[in-house]
């Protein structure tokens, strides 16, 4: 019934990770490659973006920096599985995850947007010892201290 | 959950050991933390009733600001609910609002899962 009127698809965004070390052609070429999958099954990617080679939390895949990725598409449920297996099938893709954004998109009225991308925002941590707790409560005293009255 | 008759003290203390102590909030004791629940509860300011002022009531960030949307690829916005510790910091001292804290732990999680916030970090 919805066909009727308009094709109600889901949208989703997969978060990949990519080796540090990949080179950019191959980032394209992953890219492609996944943009045909999506449309082999029905759907269409909205963007890809590059968010940069970033620090990771935790070492992955034994190296502490890894290029993130980040596509959004719209497609069918079938489709994630589809994608995520050909993600598993890439040797230079270390994580990935997808997350459902919406549901009951309209198809035809999402637009495609152009691929971004990102400086890495080269995030300030400092090592442990450095980081006073001072800068914690600036944050935090508003909220937490007016109770401690007593 | 009622624990009404004891607590106060050991909330300050423990407040204290959050922003000053090693370790964030973990550092500030298992002890403490059961009275400070049940003493303080979800009702966050709740005023008197045993004639001690709370001061301001605690709001949630994200019902304040509408405008604001729990994002698990923002890094900085989750670091605000994470101990030094990389544990996700409770509703009773973060203030935020039942649904809210929902969002924001499932956002930390998923975060973690693509390695943008730790799951475990540094060592005391």
């Amino acid at each position: 019934m919805a066909e009727a009127t308009k094709r109600l698809v889901r949208e989703y965004e997969t978060i990949y990770l990519l080796k540090a070390d990949t080179p950019d052609d191959q980032v394209e070429e992953i890219k492609e490659r996944l943009r045909g999958v999506v449309n082999r099954e029905g759907g269409k990617v909205i963007r890809f973006t590059n968010q940069g080679k970033r620090k990771t939390a935790f070492p992955v895949a034994k190296n502490g920096r890894a290029l993130f990725m980040q596509c959004l598409y719209v497609g069918k449920p079938g489709l994630v599985a589809e994608f995520e297996r050909n993600l598993r099938m890439l040797d230079l893709v270390t994580k990935f995850q997808s997350v459902k954004i919406a549901e009951d998109v309209d198809f035809d009225a999402r637009q495609v947007e152009a691929d971004v991308k990102i400086q890495p925002v080269e995030d300030e941590v400092k090592p442990r010892e450095e980081r006073t707790f001072g800068e914690r409560d600036e944050g935090f005293e508003p909220e937490t201290f007016e109770r401690g009255e007593e | 959950m009622a624990r009404p008759d004891s607590g106060g003290k050991t909330f300050g203390g423990g407040g204290k050991s959050f922003g000053g102590g090693g370790g964030g909030y973990g550092g500030g004791g298992r002890g403490g933390d059961r009275e400070e629940r049940g003493e303080h509860g979800d009702r966050g300011g709740e005023e008197g009733g045993r004639g001690r002022g709370f001061g301001r009531r605690k709001v949630c960030r994200f019902c304040a600001d509408k405008a604001l949307k729990v994002d698990y690829k923002d890094q900085q916005a989750l670091k605000y609910f994470l101990t030094e510790r990389g544990k996700i910091i409770p509703r009773r001292i973060s203030g935020n609002c039942a649904k809210h804290q929902r969002e924001i732990a499932t956002a930390v999680k998923r975060a973690r899962m693509v390695a943008i916030l730790p799951y475990t970090a540094g060592t005391p």
